[in-house]
């Protein structure tokens, strides 16, 4: 039993010692609900070049380009905030269904994302005859209202006010423990909003 | 004696010409046959057909192409000496019969824009992406650098022709005169949509005022968008150029239309394209050259139109069109290009190493505003698939895969489905839900 006097003292160490224990617990009970799937069948083979990219993922602008979906708070610009269907390829609807969406969700992440955010898109490369990767489903934008083509930085400021860093990209991008997504930023005319499922493209 | 490339050979049939025009139009064209393409031809080797000895560069006689990211002539000769070629990838290779040859060398930054004529070779380094040059009738050439036209005319200093609409960009300029361009200009990214095409309208610019004037009107409107790629002047002295259209959230076949300007100021659409294909302009003064990509293999056929509506092909590679099979050095990463990954918890939890033993991915049908209607599809999803969990859900149940304020109806696939083939298969079952169902996570 603690005197009067250690009591005041231990006590703000105490009060910090179980806020610590509650909040690690918590986020790992609530990550332990759910594990990343880094199978061959949930990250698939990621192609490389426009004929691998049309060998794994079929043509552009086609039924599959858009047949996963799933659902994303803060991604809509209109209204702002929003929520929105994300939508892309079914051969990447496990990595990002099951692998992204879920491991933002279950890390109460969701304050990280900031509109917008949008899935499949089947337009051309401006000024080019070269389709983007969104035709195909096999690419994401996201936070792009703070991201924009041709920063060159990436932007953590989410929704929630706070600065989450580059916990969104690090998601996304690379292998364990992200999901292999290829990060415009490497561009040279830098897309941080960006995120494909192909390299030389 | 020219020998054609006899071992293929595309045969069309002519249908009648669409007259109709969604820009200004000022006359009726003639009616003429509707263009289809049978891709019917490999190109993992540079084409074999000499339509005549391999061109000099500054002859701009011949059709040269950009293969695997070097220059080459139709008969599959790599060209020795390229200016500046092996520092990157050769793309929008363009000619000017009696003037001369001029490129890109793309590279990771800035590039390099290559004319080659009679009297002067010069290789121009930009500090930003250089696109689509082009020659004038007296050798000057001119290009792209997103924001402006830029000219260079022999010892001149360079000349910045800025677009005049903030935000928008131009490319893919010709010469229509001694100092005037035909150039394309493709306006801000929507607010919906922040990358790729919107709209593109050709313009007629003044190199001795500045000034730019819309030839074409087109409109856009939601989703749908309109593009114009490969403007290339006409024997008759007119533009000729291919539009594409299509609604960016729907998975429609985009349409790919031939479009003429005359030299009056008219507009109209000439044909209707069966197939994605792009001009590569009349490199002899007379047939009209295209590109057709096959995106399946990586590679562009070079074909010739002929008379009746006959197709030969010609080569292999790309005249002025992006190159689709090098890949483009500015989409490589480059060391430090990016920041280093964060330290974070939850993501540096072990994944498993095989399928995981929750069911990841399912078919959700919807979204429905009555519950009632959500176990209608379920009921019948049921019976479908006997064996199966089928479940009711909504945004509490299941909030990755369905938005709040609606119900679905939700069939679990195994632990190792395969989603594309799943709801392929759903689909011939269920048929009457072909347009409502999705894969997603539940």
């Amino acid at each position: 039993m603690f005197r009067g006097r250690s009591f005041v003292r231990f006590t703000p160490i105490l009060v910090a010692t179980i806020v610590a224990f509650v909040t690690s617990s918590a986020i790992a009970g609530h990550m332990s609900d759910w594990v990343h799937d880094h199978s061959t069948g949930a990250i698939p083979p990621r192609p490389s070049g426009l004929a691998e990219l049309n060998q794994m993922f079929g043509q552009r602008c086609i039924d599959r380009s858009d047949n996963g979906r799933s659902w994303w708070p803060n991604a809509d610009t209109n209204p702002f905030g929003g929520g929105l269907y994300v939508t892309y390829n079914t051969y990447i609807a496990r990595n990002v269904g099951f692998n992204i969406r879920n491991h933002i969700n279950a890390a109460h992440r969701d304050g990280a994302l900031y509109p917008g955010i949008g899935g499949y898109n089947c337009r051309m490369i401006e000024g080019s005859t070269s389709w983007s990767a969104h035709a195909w489903g096999a690419a994401v934008d996201t936070n792009w209202q703070r991201n924009y083509r041709g920063q060159t930085f990436w932007n953590g400021r989410g929704i929630d006010g706070q600065d989450h860093g580059t916990y969104i990209p690090d998601v996304w991008r690379g292998g364990f423990p992200g999901h292999r997504f290829y990060w415009g930023l490497n561009f040279s005319n830098p897309d941080p909003m960006h995120f494909q499922y192909v390299t030389n493209y | 004696m020219r020998r054609l490339m006899a071992s293929t050979v595309a045969v069309v049939t002519a249908a009648a010409l669409g007259a109709t025009s969604a820009a200004t139009p000022r006359s009726t064209p003639p009616d003429g046959p509707d263009i289809a393409v049978t891709p019917r031809l490999a190109c993992s080797t540079p084409g074999r057909a000499p339509l005549a000895a391999a061109p000099a560069l500054g002859s701009g006689l011949g059709i040269l192409a950009s293969l695997r990211g070097t220059l080459i002539s139709p008969t599959g000769a790599v060209q020795r000496g390229v200016p500046a070629a092996s520092a990157g990838v050769v793309r929008h290779v363009s000619t000017r019969p009696g003037i001369g040859t001029t490129y890109v060398v793309d590279r990771r930054g800035g590039d390099v824009v290559v004319a080659v004529t009679q009297r002067r070779t010069m290789a121009i380094p930009e500090r930003t992406e250089a696109l689509h040059p082009t020659l004038s009738p007296t050798g000057a050439v001119a290009w792209s650098a997103g924001s402006s036209l830029r000219i260079k005319d022999g010892g001149k200093p360079i000349l910045d022709v800025p677009v005049p609409v903030s935000g928008a960009s131009a490319f893919a300029p010709v010469y229509i005169g001694p100092h005037e361009l035909a150039a394309v200009m493709s306006a801000p990214p929507a607010f919906g949509s922040p990358e790729g095409t919107s709209l593109d309208n050709l313009f007629r610019v003044d190199l001795r005022t500045g000034r730019w004037r819309p030839l074409t009107r087109f409109r856009s409107f939601g989703d749908r968008w309109s593009a114009i790629r490969t403007p290339v002047l006409a024997p008759d002295g007119g533009v000729e150029f291919v539009r594409v259209s299509a609604d960016a959230s729907e998975t429609v076949a985009p349409v790919f239309e031939l479009w003429k300007v005359t030299r009056g100021g008219s507009v109209w659409r000439s044909a209707t394209l069966d197939h994605e294909m792009y001009l590569a302009g009349h490199p002899r003064g007379g047939p009209r050259i295209w590109n057709v990509p096959v995106p399946a293999a990586g590679s562009s056929k070079i074909v010739e139109q002929l008379d009746g509506g006959r197709f030969v092909q010609v080569g292999c590679g790309s005249v002025l069109t992006d190159p689709l099979d090098a890949p483009d050095p500015d989409r490589r990463a480059a060391p430090g290009a990016v920041p280093p990954r964060g330290t974070w918890p939850g993501l540096e939890v072990a994944p498993t190493d095989g399928s995981s033993a929750v069911p990841e991915v399912a078919i959700i049908v919807g979204d429905y505003e009555q519950r009632a209607d959500a176990e209608s599809a379920a009921a019948a999803i049921r019976v479908a698939y006997p064996q199966a969990v089928v479940d009711v859900v909504d945004n509490a149940s299941a909030p990755l895969a369905i938005r709040p304020g609606v119900w679905g109806a939700l069939l679990r696939l195994p632990v190792d489905a395969d989603p594309t083939r799943a709801l392929t298969e759903f689909r011939g079952k269920l048929p009457d839900y072909r347009e409502t169902s999705w894969v997603v996570t539940p």
